[in-house]
């Protein structure tokens, strides 16, 4: 009897660990492909500048719709940020990063480590 | 009488003739044949990578874009199918602060050290070998062929490969059921839109092709569960070896289309002078898969020397819009990618066809129009056509599926 009790009790959190799998990846990812482009197709201090919006505007919107980042993007405005010696900024980006996505923590402590040496000032 | 009498046997004959001529045609038209995933990179299964670096490709075309344009487009895929991208944009600013300024420097070096600094997994390597726009007055093609390979960091063995072409149509192809004016509409367009292509959409397009034979990462839910998939065997040493699939450039208003022709040589990117009198001779390259008989597009066509002068890739003139004739916008106003055989939404226009009936990113596409989960039916949804279609779907993290009679 016990044992029917406990198994019944089992089952249903089984059913519910069945729910966390990992889905189809959704993301937001507004123009970020046409603006990176443009910026590196005709680099100039606005098209960077628009770049970064557009990768700061992927962040919130991702936010508001209850998405993760996309991988790479807090890392690569925190990465910005810093170039232009905004470093404890970028270090917020950088956690956030790390915080989506655990595999990204041996990246994220290289660039801490460049930005460290003076290297993020390239 | 003896006439009579062969004309009886032929009679006989007629039927495994018939069948004979039919086998016949169909050997040419074979795809390359279909394989496992797992049976195709065992070593990918392997070694589960789940952080991918990026190197920027190595361009061996004349066209100088070609290498950013599928660099800034090429992380979306990748993050698609599950995997953790390094962001290019950052390891390419700390390469070059290395000295490191070209892939090739890198090739032939062992990759450890991209896993002990980056904590890379794998390293994907890019070769452009091929980036034509050909324009002529009524088609305008991109061809896009690549090899890629994805070498493991760790045991710098190679976990997949792929080698392949995509050719994109960059005209519209709506029709009035009046050839004349169908003629006169598609020149036109076909003039403003070579120069005046949006690239990056197609760019993107074609790199959600180029990796769809790549097992999943650690973020899709399929991960571990695609082994089975069935891919066609392509592999970059594989002569004459082409994806029987087709991408069409998501969310453009423009109407293009892609498919996907066998490899032949590899001429200098060139673009026709737009002069009229441009003739077009028989396509050189046809396609090589039967589902996608698309007969006036077949491929890029050969233009004589003289109407050619090389170019680089048009930019976009500003406040040009292109629509393609006699459509009223973005279809469905969903567009899907393909992975695995399997289609996915990835955006959805809000206020469309799709975000009314319900459709939401990362829903499985079932059904379109009565055709299941195909390159056809990718074409078809990301085509921007007014219309209307059956949709089914499989709501995401869920088996239920829905219906939908879709008006667009």
């Amino acid at each position: 009897m016990k044992f029917w009790i406990i198994l019944s009790a089992i089952i249903p959190l089984l059913g519910l660990s069945g729910c966390v799998a990992p889905q189809q990846p959704v993301y937001y990812y507004g123009s970020y492909s046409r603006t990176l482009y443009q910026a590196k197709k005709n680099p100039s201090p606005e098209k960077a500048a628009k770049h970064q919006a557009e990768l700061l505007s992927i962040i919130e919107q991702s936010k508001q719709r209850n998405l993760r980042v996309p991988p790479g993007i807090c890392c690569e405005y925190g990465w910005a940020l810093a170039q232009t010696g905004r470093v404890s900024e970028a270090e917020t980006y950088f956690a956030m990063e790390q915080r989506a996505y655990p595999e990204s923590a041996a990246f994220v402590g290289f660039l801490r480590s460049q930005i460290k040496k003076g290297n993020g000032n390239l | 009488m003896p006439f009579k009498l062969i004309m009886n046997r032929l009679q006989l004959l007629r039927l495994p003739l018939l069948v004979a001529v039919m086998l016949a045609i169909s050997g040419c038209i074979t795809p390359p044949p279909m394989i496992s995933k797992e049976a195709k990179f065992p070593l990918f299964y392997e070694e589960k990578p789940h952080v991918i670096m990026v190197l920027p490709p190595t361009n061996a075309t004349t066209a100088a874009d070609a290498k950013e344009y599928y660099s800034t487009t090429v992380s979306v895929p990748l993050a698609y199918s599950g995997f953790y991208v390094i962001p290019m944009e950052v390891t390419n600013e700390i390469l070059k602060a290395q000295g490191l300024y070209d892939t090739e420097m890198i090739a032939d070096q062992p990759l450890d050290k991209f896993y002990q600094y980056f904590g890379a997994d794998a390293v994907l390597f890019t070769k452009i070998v091929r980036w034509d726009t050909v324009y002529v007055v009524l088609a305008a093609n991109l061809t896009v062929s690549i090899e890629a390979k994805l070498k493991s960091a760790r045991t710098n063995r190679e976990l997949w490969a792929y080698s392949g072409t995509v050719v994109v149509d960059l005209t519209g192809n709506s029709s009035t059921g009046n050839i004349v004016v169908d003629l006169i509409a598609k020149a036109v367009v076909t003039a403003v839109a070579a120069a005046a292509t949006d690239y990056v959409p197609i760019a993107q397009s074609t790199n959600f092709q180029l990796l769809s034979s790549m097992p999943t990462g650690k973020y899709h839910f399929r991960y571990g569960k695609d082994k089975g998939d069935q891919i066609r065997d392509l592999s970059p040493s594989s002569v004459g070896a082409a994806s029987s699939t087709a991408v069409k450039a998501p969310t453009d208003s423009s109407s293009k289309k892609v498919e996907v022709v066998e490899p032949k040589e590899t001429p200098p990117i060139m673009i026709a002078s737009a002069a009229v009198d441009a003739q077009s001779t028989p396509p050189r390259a046809k396609s090589s898969n039967p589902s996608t008989p698309e007969p006036g597009i077949a491929g890029p066509k050969a233009i004589e020397p003289s109407e050619i002068k090389a170019v680089n890739l048009p930019e976009k003139p500003k406040n040009i819009k292109i629509e393609p004739p006699h459509s009223t916008g973005n279809g469905p106003g969903l567009s899907v990618y393909i992975l695995s055989n399997q289609l996915w939404a990835r955006e959805i226009e809000s206020g469309s066809a799709a975000d009314a009936a319900g459709i939401r990113a990362g829903d499985e596409i079932v059904s379109f129009g009565g055709n299941g989960a195909n390159f056809e039916t990718m074409k078809h949804i990301n085509n921007g056509k007014t219309g209307s279609a059956e949709i089914s779907w499989r709501v995401s993290g869920k088996g239920e599926v829905k219906r939908a009679n879709l008006r667009f």
